[in-house]
């Protein structure tokens, strides 16, 4: 069974349930934490990662299919989501192929469009994410078919205010501009198509505007020290 | 060879410090400090900063055992800062570079921090993280720029701390973070309290409305002694700072952590960036109050590295200002 | 008072420096930092030989009297700094 690490968790690949393909993801304790802030933590990312999980797919966002959660060893099994990579790494794979950096953006403006539908989805039913990043969405099969999952619920919440979910971008943007350069317009893609898909055009509005807001804390606080 | 002058004074510690080819030549500091309960305001630091940098100056000069002619270059904070102690210092800056004919380097604060840790610890090309009375953040160099993976999107992880400590009314001296972490060693209560993260960001000022308002009523019933709050407030912000750099260094996949800035002088800080380090086979770098804290010698350092690689700012831009990004900065001295 | 009065407060020094290069000296270190913009104080710096010539004009005497003592705080530091740091 192959093992990846991850900053919080360690991944069991290639592991059978009943048959169908699957993986292990078990939150391991961080010693560096107080026993007691660890446990606290441990067990409510484990319970919010289950249910955003399930409240995306009542939304008809794909996720992986939940089978078991173990509280003795924090452990959640789900589906393995086969024949996939990471947004991450597709957007990579698109940049180092395509020198010219505007074809390369033309080439995944449909992904960007289909990540805004995805994320305009996901709030509508108040889900909030909490880590959105490039790693945390995988494209199953052909990547030109858009078959978008979102993964990672840990630090999900449940939220309706246009604070949360402008935050929520932002989490996004920041980490979609430092880990691909030159991708600006392609995050103003998936703003537009946000934009367009969110249903309450006013709650748009505001989360946008919370959104601008929250990146001028960044920029406009002053620094001491 | 190349001899480079700092001038820092963009919170409440003057500082000059002069390097030579990356050796510390003198580094004193004066440092402002305030009543119990209370912060410290522009207009008095600036006084302070005025009242105290020509001695601090000599100092430096003296302990150095250099003479003026034989700096190369003269490098001052151009922020991000508070305005008026920034100004006073640079004054200074700017007249010492015409009375001896030296070119002039405005430095970033925060790169001066980056590069002060590099230059002490030797650390190649760390994941950073910088906290400090007004900073927290997490940064990553790549293609020519320190990048920002991670921040506060409220206060910053010093300021929380500060703010505690006026609660407590304890003393400014030498620091009100010193003095909570003297405490913190002493608490052995835990107290849950909001634990703030989103993806690489984090926030505090949810955390600190709680506490203030918990910290008399708790202290007052003996439930908790201000000793455990000291502890469980440190214990609480100091896990959200190790989890964002670690995502950040998983993001990265990096293998070297290094923390600046003057909150990075608490030990339990460190020893809790340790454990994470040596649990993810990475190497922490860390350095002591002389260069954690504001000083004169790390402006100096990231002035001496940007202007070997050609950087020099025209006198009549030798500006201050109050915001000024770390991610601003082109980075023309790291491959 | 009312900032619409179109004739502003103003104010003028001349300090006298013991010669024309520590005049400039002072001139270039003082010359950079504008004055805030809150402040809606106009300050013009100008040199004529030894004598560094300040004008303030504000609207107000309040912002006027802190633009003119921020003034001399810094001109006292810069003075100071000549004084003992100039080459021997």
């Amino acid at each position: 069974m192959a093992v990846l690490q991850g900053a919080e968790a360690k991944l069991y690949l290639g592991g059978d349930f009943y048959g169908r393909p699957c993986i292990i993801k078990e939150r391991f304790q961080k010693n560096y934490r107080h026993p007691i802030l660890d446990k606290a933590l441990t067990s409510q990312r484990i319970k919010s990662e289950v249910r955003a999980n399930l409240r995306c797919r009542i939304a008809g966002i794909q996720t992986p299919t939940i089978f078991m959660v173990n509280f003795d060893t924090n452990s959640i099994y789900m589906e393995e989501i086969q024949d996939a990579v990471t947004v991450r790494q597709h957007i990579n794979t698109v940049q180092a192929a395509e020198l010219n950096p505007a074809s390369a953006c033309s080439q995944l403006k449909p992904l960007a469009e289909a990540i805004g539908r995805t994320l305009a989805k996901m709030h509508t039913s108040n889900i909030i994410h909490g880590d959105l990043t490039t790693s945390n969405m995988l494209l199953e099969g052909d990547p030109s078919e858009l078959s978008l999952f979102l993964i990672d619920f840990g630090l999900s919440s449940f939220e309706a205010s246009a604070e949360d979910k402008g935050v929520d971008l932002y989490v996004l943007e920041r980490a979609f501009l430092s880990s691909h350069p030159n991708s600006q317009e392609l995050f103003d893609c998936i703003l537009a198509a946000y934009t367009d898909q969110t249903q309450d055009k006013n709650a748009c509005k505001e989360v946008i505007s919370k959104l601008d807001e929250v990146r001028l804390r960044g920029r406009k606080r002053t620094m001491v020290g | 060879m190349v001899v480079a002058i700092g001038f820092e004074g963009s919170a409440n510690k003057l500082g000059i410090g002069i390097v030579k080819d990356g050796v510390v030549l003198s580094n004193p500091r004066h440092t402002y400090i305030t009543p119990p309960g209370q912060g410290f305001l522009p207009k008095d630091t600036a006084k302070h900063h005025r009242e105290h940098a020509l001695s601090v100056l000599k100092l430096a000069l003296e302990e150095a055992n250099i003479k003026p002619e034989e700096i190369d270059v003269v490098c001052y904070t151009k922020g991000p800062g508070m305005g008026a102690p920034l100004v006073s210092t640079a004054l200074v800056a700017r007249t010492v570079a015409q009375l001896w004919n030296k070119p002039i380097v405005a430095v970033n604060h925060c790169i001066g921090h980056i590069e002060m840790g590099r230059l002490i610890t030797g650390a190649q090309n760390p994941t950073v993280l910088y906290v400090s009375g007004g900073n927290t953040q997490v940064i990553a160099y790549s293609d020519k720029c320190y990048r920002i993976f991670g921040e506060t999107i409220d206060i910053a992880v010093g300021n929380c701390l500060d703010r505690f400590a006026r609660v407590l009314k304890l003393s400014n001296d030498p620091s009100p973070g010193y003095n909570i972490e003297q405490l913190a060693k002493k608490g052995r209560q835990y107290l849950e309290m909001p634990y703030v993260v989103k993806g690489m960001d984090v926030s505090f000022s949810g955390l600190l409305s709680y506490i203030e308002e918990k910290a008399p009523k708790l202290i007052e019933s003996n439930a908790y002694t201000p000793e455990d709050l000291c502890f469980s407030l440190q214990e609480t912000v100091f896990a959200m700072l190790i989890e964002i750099t670690e995502r950040a260094m998983a993001h990265c996949d990096s293998n070297e952590v290094l923390i600046v800035g003057g909150v990075g002088c608490n030990k339990r800080l460190q020893e809790m960036m340790g454990v994470m380090a040596s649990e993810r086979g990475a190497t922490l770098y860390a350095t002591d109050e002389r260069f954690c804290i504001d000083n004169g010698a790390m402006i100096a350092q990231a002035g001496w590295e940007m202007f070997r690689s050609g950087v020099v700012t025209p006198l009549d831009q030798t500006t201050c200002t109050q915001r000024f990004r770390t991610d601003e900065v082109e980075v023309t001295w790291r491959s | 008072m009312d900032t619409a009065i179109s004739e502003r407060l103003s104010a003028e020094l001349r300090v006298p420096f013991p010669s024309a290069w520590e005049a400039e000296v002072a001139y270039n270190s003082l010359s950079v930092d504008k004055e805030p913009k809150r402040g809606h104080v106009h300050r013009d710096l100008s040199l004529d030989g030894n004598i560094m010539q300040v004008c303030f004009q504000a609207s107000e005497a309040r912002t006027l009297r802190v633009s003119i003592n921020s003034f001399f705080e810094h001109l006292k530091l810069v003075c100071e700094t000549i004084d003992q740091f100039r080459p021997l």
